[in-house]
């Protein structure tokens, strides 16, 4: 279970994220979602503990982050982190560079190397996987960033947009259907960012909107639509959440052409 | 039959062929332009040619004994140890390679060089000095690659104090040789030690690698290097921390003693003050500020205290070390009424100057927060900072 408490985080005087409280149940899958420039990368770079909040804690299956050095340890063992643009070792084979995350969380090396040989399999990366990592294309490095932090066999997954950066059509479902089954099957928690909603109807349990560094709405799919009385698309629905105005906008916007 | 016996029984010690063909050489081209004066006739001066070929000599010496510890101690030879780790090879056993300890051989190398040197006087004792000063010296660093940090440091002192007696030879010479039963102590404790698997040995072999690639081979990129879920290794221990900050305090003093008051209040002192700014960078080395310059001032969060620690070390150095100095020229200008190159020895500033060296050196590389603690506990902004936008880069942006 995450947990943050009056969270405020700030870089310069602008708050980024103000007075943030958010509970995140273990064994869900959460999105955070909201426009471009509004904290969603921040929030999560928080809860990976790669931001260090001006107000407030975070928890992490009952471990404050940052509060000792055990627990800190602690919390990065059962947590992982990927940030939207990853660094890879381009010299290193993605099958190396996957086997060195692995023994980093001391998975044994029989369940790694099975675990590694089905993930490049689904991500169609099994001849690729013994090139070095700078032969690959965008897309195939996303693909190898993903892997890395699905092969630590984690409980909670912190992914920054995993959904974009050129992940193709087959590994856009492939991802899915691993996110679903983390959470469905290994009871993992997985929080993720993304600017478009529309994946996330079939696979999240629960969406946080953020407008202006506050969260707006935390509920499922069906409680948003209920809060905001529409039974449109998802987009639609996040879309009123976040610019109420935006459709009577487009509204006047087509009156005047015509 | 018994020239090749000798020369089997010498070549055991002796070094790569080069060095002591290049000390031959060297001595040929001394005497070749001395007999040459002589056979034109012209007025050697030989008060410089007793001179050179001692220099020369000595500094053969000083090569050869960097040799027999470099070249024949597996600590300081990744090939040699890595064979070494295939074999039985034991600590109570004489090492394949070739002896470190001294021997006899060492002695009659010794008699040679100073016979070559051709000089009665003491002077020809600098020699055998310089010997020494390249044979501990070198055992000193192999002592601690070998994890025997408190005679690696008392080596070091030694080597301090051989240097302190140098204006008198046969005193310093004698100082050189008492320290020969510690090296002999510090040469089996050293290989006891065996196999040697250490941090630092390690990271010895890590920086052998020239390419920016290879030395990267381990890491991981961003994010799993800077959130590893390992605890992290002590930059530095202790002991080293506290050793190094006597060896730099003594050595001060060394310099001093021998009018070298200007250097230390000079160069040391610079060398001080990069160490300061070194330190901070190593602290904020992709672990930035929490909330930048303007946060701070709109917030009235002035000081970060778990962050702002990290200041506390460099700023009281950066206090103790022109004090220190500024206090010692003082001490001098009032006792002598002025400074000048080498400086007549003035005891209460070297000791004022040399103790602030070793005070500020003990406050950059002992005083907290841990380094290592402190990264993973304190708050901070992770940025990964790697000189990224090279194309040397050991790593890729996705």
């Amino acid at each position: 279970m995450i947990q943050l408490e009056n969270v405020t985080q700030h870089y310069g005087v602008r708050p980024v994220l103000r007075k943030i409280d958010l509970t995140i149940d273990a064994g869900s899958l959460v999105a955070i979602i909201g426009p471009n420039g509004m904290g969603k990368s921040t929030l999560l770079g928080v809860m990976a503990g790669t931001l260090s909040p001006q107000h407030g804690t975070v928890t992490i299956d009952g471990l404050i982050r940052k509060s000792s050095v055990e627990s800190e340890l602690e919390i990065r063992r059962s947590t992982v982190y990927l940030p939207d643009k990853p660094w890879l070792p381009k010299s290193r084979t993605g099958r190396e560079y996957l086997i060195g995350v692995g023994r980093l969380y001391d998975i044994p090396d029989a369940e790694l190397l099975d675990h590694i040989e089905r993930l490049l399999k689904v991500f169609e990366l099994e001849k690729e996987g013994d090139w070095p990592i700078r032969s690959y294309s965008a897309g195939q490095q996303k693909k190898i960033a993903l892997s890395s932090a699905l092969v630590t066999r984690a409980r909670t997954y912190l992914l920054d947009e995993p959904f974009s950066g050129g992940l193709d059509p087959s590994g856009i479902l492939a991802l899915k259907h691993i996110l679903r089954h983390l959470v469905d099957r290994d009871k993992a928690t997985v929080v993720m960012t993304t600017p478009v909603p529309e994946l996330l109807e079939e696979i999240a349990d629960s969406i946080v909107v953020l407008r202006q560094g506050e969260i707006i709405a935390h509920d499922s799919p069906a409680g948003l639509r209920r809060v905001i009385q529409c039974s449109g698309p998802l987009d639609e629905v996040i879309a009123r959440l976040i610019h109420p105005r935006t459709l009577e906008n487009l509204a006047d916007y087509f009156e005047e052409r015509t | 039959m018994i020239t090749r016996w000798i020369v089997r029984w010498m070549r055991v010690v002796l070094p790569g062929s080069e060095m002591v063909w290049g000390c031959i050489l060297g001595e040929m081209v001394i005497e070749a332009v001395y007999l040459l004066i002589l056979a034109r006739g012209w007025p050697a001066d030989e008060a410089f040619f007793r001179g050179a070929r001692i220099g020369w000599l000595s500094f053969s010496a000083w090569g050869y004994g960097i040799s027999r510890i470099a070249r024949f101690h597996p600590a300081l030879n990744e090939q040699y140890r890595k064979w070494l780790e295939t074999t039985p090879w034991t600590a109570d056993r004489p090492l394949p390679g070739g002896p470190i300890m001294l021997r006899p051989q060492d002695l009659i190398v010794m008699a040679a060089l100073m016979g070559l040197a051709r000089d009665s006087t003491p002077l020809v004792l600098t020699v055998p000095v310089g010997f020494l000063l390249g044979y501990l010296t070198t055992l000193a660093f192999a002592a601690r690659y070998c994890g025997d940090w408190l005679f690696a440091y008392l080596i070091g002192m030694g080597l301090g104090a051989i240097l302190l007696m140098v204006q008198s030879i046969e005193v310093c010479c004698l100082v050189a040789v008492s320290f020969c039963p510690i090296a002999l102590v510090a040469i089996q404790r050293s290989l006891r030690l065996y196999p040697w698997d250490n941090d630092l040995m390690n990271s010895k072999a890590l920086q052998r690698q020239s390419n920016l690639e290879d030395r990267y081979r381990d890491r991981l990129g961003w994010p799993h290097d800077f959130l590893s879920p390992k605890a992290p290794k002590l930059m530095l221990p202790y002991h080293d921390g506290i050793g190094l900050s006597l060896l730099a305090g003594w050595y001060a003093f060394v310099i001093e003693f021998h009018g070298g008051m200007i250097i230390v209040c000079t160069y040391f002192s610079m060398g001080m003050l990069g160490a300061v700014l070194n330190r901070i960078v190593i602290y904020m080395k992709a672990h930035r500020w929490p909330i930048g310059l303007s946060g701070r001032f709109s917030t009235g969060r002035w000081i970060i205290p778990r962050y702002d620690v990290i200041y506390i070390a460099p700023v009281l150095a950066a206090i103790i070390i022109p004090a220190s100095q500024w206090g010692a020229v003082a001490m001098v200008i009032w006792k002598f009424g002025r400074l000048q190159p080498f400086q007549q020895f003035y005891w209460p500033a070297a000791i004022c100057s040399s103790l602030g060296i070793a005070t500020a050196s003990l406050l950059l590389l002992v005083m907290g927060p841990a380094l290592e603690r402190w990264r993973l506990a304190a708050p901070h902004r992770i940025v990964f900072d790697m000189t990224s936008r090279q194309s040397a880069s050991p790593f890729v942006e996705l």
